[in-house]
């Protein structure tokens, strides 16, 4: 999958460097964002006095090496002691508003899932993983893992792939597609004689992922649709499924079921540096086959060319004439 | 230096905020050939790294020829987060295409460390904040050859000390670090309201020589706080603040409208460009840069 950055010179940017010691404005900085970010800084915003406690107890946290000298700190609460509680309110409604609608906008079915116990997900996730990017969509990519560890999604056990595969089509739908043509991929170093004849290869979507899951997150997915019941969700079972997602020309992202055995065709075409011929897909495969014991019988050539064929017109799989 | 280079960048005329929705609406060219607006400014976080729908739909509106501007949120003039740098390299390659006649970012902070806040979180108007901000700046102008202004921001916390009024503030920066401004009409206008002074002061107050552009939009009103949402018809009175500042701006090159929110269809938005083209009174009626006409046949050889 070609869903890298396109090189460039390293930057030589050097950003103007910030005092050794913590300074007024540093500490009204790193304190300003501790209370728009942390849940518990909820309750700061009730009072005066809960939030002059809430200045002097982050106080200690807000530096990792050494603790807010006293004159910043004095600044800081001369600062924020004299807002309006409902106007710094404001500004924790605005910036954990945009990181929850960004997370809903790419977690709709995860979040449906957790329902009324999302918001206190949310919260427990922003504290894990505090947001380390300028581009919002990056401050979601650790949500699929920590699902796997947070208490509340203990009952849906689906839930760390569903996610998975959610942050896996908003990164292909926003991925930076190759720019070259299948006809011009050609390995670096790569001879071919002029003699060679134009045959039909096989080459794969560049903008596609293929997973493997061990639970049936689509069947998920279709149940939210149709509004199931919260037991619904409960009483899933393990069950194995390959599922490959790709971006079509139209820009949107399709979703393939696939046997074990065609997702190992799809990985090995992922994995060629140029297309290949369908027999040459099917010696390869053949040969993983054989050597990781695939309990299957491996395909004739016949037999890939059928299975391939849905995937060849819905474009996960691209056909071209090469030599 | 600034003050001269002003000169010699192009009039621009009234804009429109990019966003994807607008963009098929924004290739369809008028009877005479023109396109429905006379320049584009994007927001950088929301086309970095990004290929796509919206990526295509880029390239096609800089193959029609817009002029655009980039306005960025997350420099963090007044706090450089520790990955900065990302975002500069990011800036360098959608520049590289994009080729922005000028650029522009916040007087804010953004991040702090290696968090970012995503959000335009307010400075306190001290000489502390300024010379960070004047560093920042300079630092960002020896980067690239863009002009780059900076934009008064809307704030719900009030922080003067030093003595130093905000105006003041903004002026001894804008001119220390010899950049040019992007005045905010509706953020003034939202500010004086929930800080209790008087707009027109505090324009006349600015070094509006240096005034390269101006943002127009709207804003909520709540039972004790105004809030610049950008998802609402720019207001009679942000409209009257805006007819009254033009004329003052000897200078300017763009006005803009801004739209983030509750986006209507395209044709809403040129009707409100076509209001604050009337309450302009004649200025930007002819741009300087002529977007490139359409290809109609091709000759063969």
């Amino acid at each position: 999958m070609s869903l890298k950055t396109p090189l460039t010179s390293q930057p030589q940017f050097t950003p103007p460097s910030t005092p050794a010691t913590p300074d007024a404005l540093d500490a009204y900085q790193a304190t300003l964002g501790q209370l728009l970010l942390q849940p518990d800084a909820e309750n700061a915003l009730t009072s005066a006095e809960a939030l002059s406690a809430f200045l002097e107890n982050t106080a200690t946290q807000v530096f990792s090496n050494e603790t807010m000298p006293a004159e910043a700190l004095a600044q800081v609460k001369h600062w924020l002691t004299q807002q309006p509680l409902n106007r710094l309110q404001q500004y924790r409604i605005m910036v954990r508003g945009n990181l929850n609608d960004t997370l809903k906008t790419i977690f709709p079915f995860s979040t449906t899932v957790l329902k009324t116990q999302w918001p206190q997900v949310f919260d427990r996730y922003l504290q894990a993983h505090p947001p380390q990017s300028y581009l919002l969509f990056e401050c979601a990519a650790a949500l699929p893992a920590y699902l796997a560890t947070d208490s509340a999604a203990e009952p849906y056990p689906f839930l760390p792939e569903l996610a998975n595969i959610e942050y896996i089509e908003a990164k292909l739908l926003r991925a930076e597609s190759r720019a070259e043509t299948p006809e011009s991929a050609q390995a670096p170093g790569e001879q071919r004689a002029e003699s060679d004849t134009p045959a039909v290869r096989l080459t794969l979507n560049p903008v596609a992922q293929g997973i493997q899951c061990r639970w049936p997150v689509q069947g998920v997915v279709e149940a939210i649709k149709a509004e199931a019941p919260a037991a619904f969700f409960n009483a899933i079972k393990p069950e194995a499924a390959c599922i490959w997602v790709f971006r079509d020309a139209q820009f949107k992202c399709r979703f393939f079921n696939v046997s074990p055995v065609i997702h190992a065709a799809l990985i090995l075409l992922q994995g060629a540096p140029t297309p290949v011929t369908l027999a040459q897909l099917t010696l390869q495969l053949t040969q993983l086959m054989q050597q990781a014991n695939f309990k299957a019988h491996p395909p004739s050539e016949d037999d890939l060319a059928e299975a391939l064929a849905p995937l060849q017109s819905a474009g996960l799989v691209i056909t071209t004439l090469t030599r | 230096m600034f003050q001269t280079r002003i000169t010699e960048i192009p009039t621009l005329g009234f804009g429109l905020g990019l966003k994807d929705k607008l963009a098929q609406g924004l290739l369809q060219r008028g009877p005479d050939n023109t396109l429905p607006v006379d320049w584009l400014e994007l927001i950088p976080e929301n086309y970095v790294r990004k290929g796509g729908n919206a990526a295509q739909n880029l390239d096609a509106l800089i193959q029609a020829g817009y002029p655009f501007a980039s306005h960025g949120v997350n420099l963090s003039l007044g706090q450089p987060g520790a990955r900065q740098a990302d975002y500069i390299r990011d800036l360098h390659a959608l520049f590289a295409k994009l080729k922005p006649v000028w650029f522009s970012e916040h007087l804010c902070f953004a991040a702090h460390g290696n968090t970012y806040f995503n959000d335009l979180l307010p400075m306190p108007f001290t000489q502390a904040s300024q010379k960070r901000c004047i560093e920042s700046i300079k630092s960002i102008q020896a980067e690239f050859e863009q002009p780059f202004l900076v934009e008064n921001v809307s704030y719900y916390l009030s922080m003067n000390e030093d003595g130093l009024s905000e105006t003041q503030w903004t002026h001894d920066l804008v001119e220390a670090s010899d950049c040019g401004l992007l005045l905010d009409v509706n953020n003034v206008f939202v500010n004086a309201q929930n800080h209790g002074y008087d707009p027109y002061a505090f324009i006349e107050a600015l070094p509006l020589s240096r005034v390269v552009e101006i943002h127009m939009a709207g804003h909520k009103e709540t039972p004790d706080l105004i809030i610049d949402t950008h998802g609402e018809p720019v207001r009679a009175e942000v409209l009257a603040l805006f007819a009254w500042t033009v004329p003052q701006c000897s200078n300017l090159k763009g006005v803009l409208l801004e739209r983030d929110s509750n986006v209507p269809p395209l044709q809403t938005l040129l009707d409100e460009l076509q209001t604050l083209k009337t309450a302009a009174g004649g200025w930007g009626a002819t741009p300087a840069i002529k977007q490139q006409p359409v290809l109609t046949g091709v000759t063969t050889h």
